[in-house]
């Protein structure tokens, strides 16, 4: 206990042994921890500790060194170059030997190269995005644990920390607005609000490692990963194979990017108009559509009000409630088939979600009415019974007077 | 209350109370077989809470010429849907020894694989042991989707 | 008028048309008017008013636990009429009971049970308690929640009384309900109660007129008797009616056998014997109520009076008095305790 130095590191090892004993990988003898504790204790967490790694598996060094020069010696690595990092990364993950009992893919760094962020850290940008920044240095969780900032509902915030940073994204010509866009969205919302985690987060659709904006002409094939009934009916129809010279259409154009809200019937007005112009046939049949779909929403909403005011009485109509979700997964249908933009299939499905819905109306007010009519029916009845009665009484004093033997 | 009414006059305002009473009662008695009838007509709606009708699938997912055999524990069927359009549910079940019968869709008819009992479309049998014709039930379309009563 | 007679004559050539009027004349039933015989009157009209509405309500009805409920929706809500028809067979059901059991008191009063007047009496309760059979079976049918637990109830009234309750439930199959009991109670409320009311009424009419109060049977029925019946069935028909419309009964969801509703009543005219069994222990209770059964069948086999008259002012009010205020007090015990 000479110096303060010593009596500190003294003091410091003590604590750190006792620290270091609830380790799991890190030896007994690592004194890393003892000055690095906080990097230490996220390290512990993650599954590179679990898979038995250590500070010196990364970063070099002598773990057994109770000095600083000596711990930093031993061919230490700071990554002051971030394209270091990726490249170490790459070391293991990318080495099919290495991956083979995980069974992992092993072409994120080859992605990652490809990738806008890639290519710019190849050009010598250390402000973009590298293994660590999504993945954490040290505290490396699976996708699936939920703590993990690439676990599904984690990934836009972990994306915004640059993309919604308005003066990171001016420096690159790029909005900010685009997470913030996402959350309004109905996959935003799916995802956060709902926890859906089948909905679409920035990963899904931008890709992982080799995230680039899907381009035009690749949007499309985007959505109809999981949209694929409604991306078999846009290729059927005139938007799905548009010649070369015109514009290529694409989902986006009418839905959005990011901020995608729920389709109603109202997109067959504003985004036509986009490229149709004034009285084309093809604005005309975008109206056309859209009045079907208008007039299939009401018969289904005026036959709901009719099961709503049955059941007030009450009348049980589960049955006609049932047959009405046919109605409704026809007009589901027929919103789905509008992609085609034929006016017969959606005629066809809006016909038949019309037709279910007049019918179960019009029975059910048939049955109100009856059931409303019943006082007048008792009434009428009643001035039957007496008029009958009084007929009866006459008869009987014209025709029992006369005769003069009545049966006892 | 009496009146001193001749006779002749008595029996005619009898014999019209008579008639009288018949029209009224005979009104009643219209009514009353009316009310019955029309209660004894089906509903042109039975509830669908599953209790007789199997909901076989969509029209338009049937082609014409497809026959498709439904394995309800009860009562397994085929229904086929002929090339003019017919819909046709028969028991699947043979008449002879009760095994299920299989679609020979190149003649159009439903051959048992036990004895080779063989059925036309009416379910009336045209070879083999089968002493009886086959069940046929009755199929319904509503709202585009096929029905079968298996009551 | 429409030839009326032409036709009868056609059918008489070939048929004697008494055998068709001898089925109802073989009845017999007395056609004074006295006031127990216009009772019985309107007691035969609402017989046959339940016995036209059930047969018909029974074209569509379906005796199995799901289709039950939905045949008895179908009933109401989709056949034309059907509404009406099922009120007016729920009515007419308690109405027949409150008729049938003032009937009985007019036997007491009368004296009917004196004298060679035991048949009589027997025949008046049993049809009294054949009613309550009846419509407690029948309150089964419709199986919705109110059906279904009410019902569960009622056989736990029903084990609590010796001997007659081991008879039921035997009848029945049991004091769980199950698809088996619910046939049995079909069965027993669409045919086995109708034929032993015609057994008893029968019985009755034929007690009766051994007695001197019964029509003749080998004279023809006037004008007027059948003139009076049509009047009368008009009105119970226009008071079940008004009764079934203006105070329906209330078909509810469908029997849950795991969901207990937490206002289950038990048929009115079980409050009663629900009070007596509450008041003192399902057991005493129980042979209380099979013992008060009893005196009520065969108490005439104890009186000594050779004429049928009516009993002495202070018996008749005494007695009368005493049943009223027990039905009324345990009644309302029963009604209260949750009947």
């Amino acid at each position: 206990m000479r110096t303060p130095g010593m009596l500190t590191c003294t003091v410091l090892l003590i604590v750190g042994q006792v620290a270091s004993l609830r380790g799991q990988a890190i030896e007994t003898h690592n004194f890393c921890a003892v000055c690095h504790s906080e990097h230490a204790v996220a390290f512990r967490e993650s599954i590179h500790a679990q898979e038995q790694m250590t500070c010196v598996d990364c970063h070099g060094g002598n773990p057994r060194a109770r000095a600083i020069p000596q711990a930093h010696g031993n061919g230490f690595r700071t990554f002051a170059h971030r394209k270091d990092i990726a490249e170490l990364c790459a070391g293991c993950h990318a080495d099919p030997i290495k991956m083979k009992p995980y069974g992992i893919p092993i072409d994120q760094y080859a992605l990652y190269l490809t990738s806008a962020h890639g290519q710019r850290l190849l050009q010598g940008d250390n402000r973009v995005a590298v293994c660590s920044d999504c993945h954490d240095a040290h505290r490396v969780l699976p996708v699936r644990d939920a703590r993990s900032p690439v676990h599904f509902e984690n990934i836009p915030n972990t994306c915004g920390r640059c993309h919604a940073d308005e003066t990171l994204m001016r420096m690159y010509g790029l909005p900010a607005t685009v997470v913030d866009d996402y959350r309004d969205s109905v996959h935003g919302r799916a995802l956060l609000e709902r926890h859906n985690h089948r909905a679409p987060d920035c990963a899904r659709c931008h890709g992982t490692h080799g995230a680039a904006p899907p381009g035009a002409g690749n949007a499309e094939k985007v959505c109809g990963q999981c949209h694929t009934r409604t991306m078999a009916f846009f290729r059927e129809g005139p938007h799905g194979h548009t010649p070369a010279k015109r514009t290529h259409v694409a989902c986006v154009d009418c839905h959005g990017y990011h901020r995608i809200e729920p389709p109603t019937h109202d997109l067959l007005t504003t985004s036509c108009g986009q490229c149709h112009t004034g009285d084309s046939p093809a604005l005309r049949r975008g109206r056309r559509i859209r009045q079907l779909l208008i007039e299939a929403e009401a018969a289904i909403a005026r036959a709901q009000q009719a099961i709503a005011a049955a059941r007030a009485i009450p009348l049980d109509v589960r049955d006609y409630a049932s047959w009405w979700t046919d109605a409704w997964t026809h007009l589901v249908e027929a919103r789905i088939v509008t992609h085609t933009l034929s006016l017969d299939m959606v005629a066809d499905h809006t016909r038949s979600a019309r037709s279910i819905a007049r019918e179960i109306q019009s029975e059910i007010y048939r049955k109100i009415r009856i059931f409303r009519s019943r006082y007048i029916i008792l009434i009428i009845i009643w001035f039957y019974i007496l008029i009958t009665i009084t007929v009866v009484h006459h008869y009987r004093q014209a025709c029992c007077r006369a005769t003069t033997t009545d049966s006892a | 209350m009496t009146r001193n009414t001749s006779p002749p006059e008595q029996i005619k305002r009898r014999s019209f109370l008579q008639r009288l009473l018949q029209l009224v009662m005979s009104l009643w008695g219209v009514g009353i077989i009316g009310v019955i009838t029309a209660y004894l007509r089906p509903p042109r709606t039975l509830p669908l809470m599953g209790v007789t009708d199997f909901r076989v699938g969509p029209l338009d997912q049937f082609k014409k010429g497809e026959a498709r055999f439904i394995p309800h524990a009860r009562h397994p069927f085929w229904v086929i849907r002929t090339e003019r359009d017919q819909l046709i549910a028969l028991s699947a079940v043979c008449t002879h020894l009760r095994c299920i019968l299989r679609w020979d869709a190149d003649r159009g008819e439903l051959v048992c694989p036990c004895h080779g009992g063989t059925f036309d479309l009416n379910g009336n049998v045209l070879i083999g042991p089968p002493p009886r014709p086959l069940r046929t039930f009755e199929t319904h379309v509503r709202g585009g989707v096929i029905y079968v009563r298996l009551a | 008028m429409f030839g009326w007679r032409k036709w009868i004559d056609w059918v008489d050539h070939r048929l004697d048309r008494r055998a068709i009027t001898a089925l109802i004349r073989g009845f017999g039933l007395p056609a004074t008017d006295r006031r127990s015989a216009v009772l019985g009157m309107l007691i035969i009209i609402l017989l046959i008013m339940q016995i036209v509405t059930g047969l018909l309500l029974a074209f569509y009805y379906h005796p199995a636990p799901r289709a039950a409920y939905a045949s008895t929706l179908l009933i109401i809500r989709d056949t034309h009429f059907g509404w009406y028809i099922h009120q007016m067979h729920v009515w007419g059901s308690h109405l027949l009971i409150v008729l049938f059991a003032v009937h009985v008191l007019g036997l007491f009063v009368y004296g009917a049970y004196r004298g060679r007047g035991e048949i009589v009496w027997i025949t008046g309760v049993g049809l009294v308690l054949l009613s309550m059979q009846g419509a407690l079976t029948g309150n089964l049918l419709p199986w919705d929640q109110q059906a279904y637990w009410s019902t569960v109830r009622t056989l736990e009234i029903i084990r609590a009384i010796p001997l007659w309750g081991t008879v039921l439930s035997f009848l029945v199959g049991g004091l769980a309900i199950t698809p088996a009991l619910l046939i049995r109670f079909y069965v027993v409320h669409t045919i086995f109660i109708p034929f032993l009311l015609w057994a008893c009424i029968y019985l009755h009419a034929a007690a009766l007129r051994r007695l001197g109060y019964g029509a003749r049977t080998d004279t023809p029925y006037g004008t007027m008797p059948a003139l009076q019946a049509l009047i009368r069935g008009l009105l119970v028909f226009g008071i079940v009616l008004t009764l079934g419309t203006l105070f329906p009964t209330r078909f509810i969801e469908e029997a849950d056998p795991f969901t207990t509703p937490s206002d289950i009543r038990l048929p009115w005219f079980l409050w009663p014997a629900y009070g007596v069994l509450e008041t003192l222990t399902h057991r005493i209770g129980g042979w209380v109520l099979f013992l008060v059964l009893l005196v009520l069948l065969l108490f005439p086999f104890a009186d000594r009076t050779r004429q049928p008259q009516p009993p002495g002012k202070s018996v008749t009010w005494g007695v009368l008095g005493a049943v009223v205020i027990a039905l009324i007090t345990f009644g309302y015990i029963g009604y209260i305790r949750g009947g």
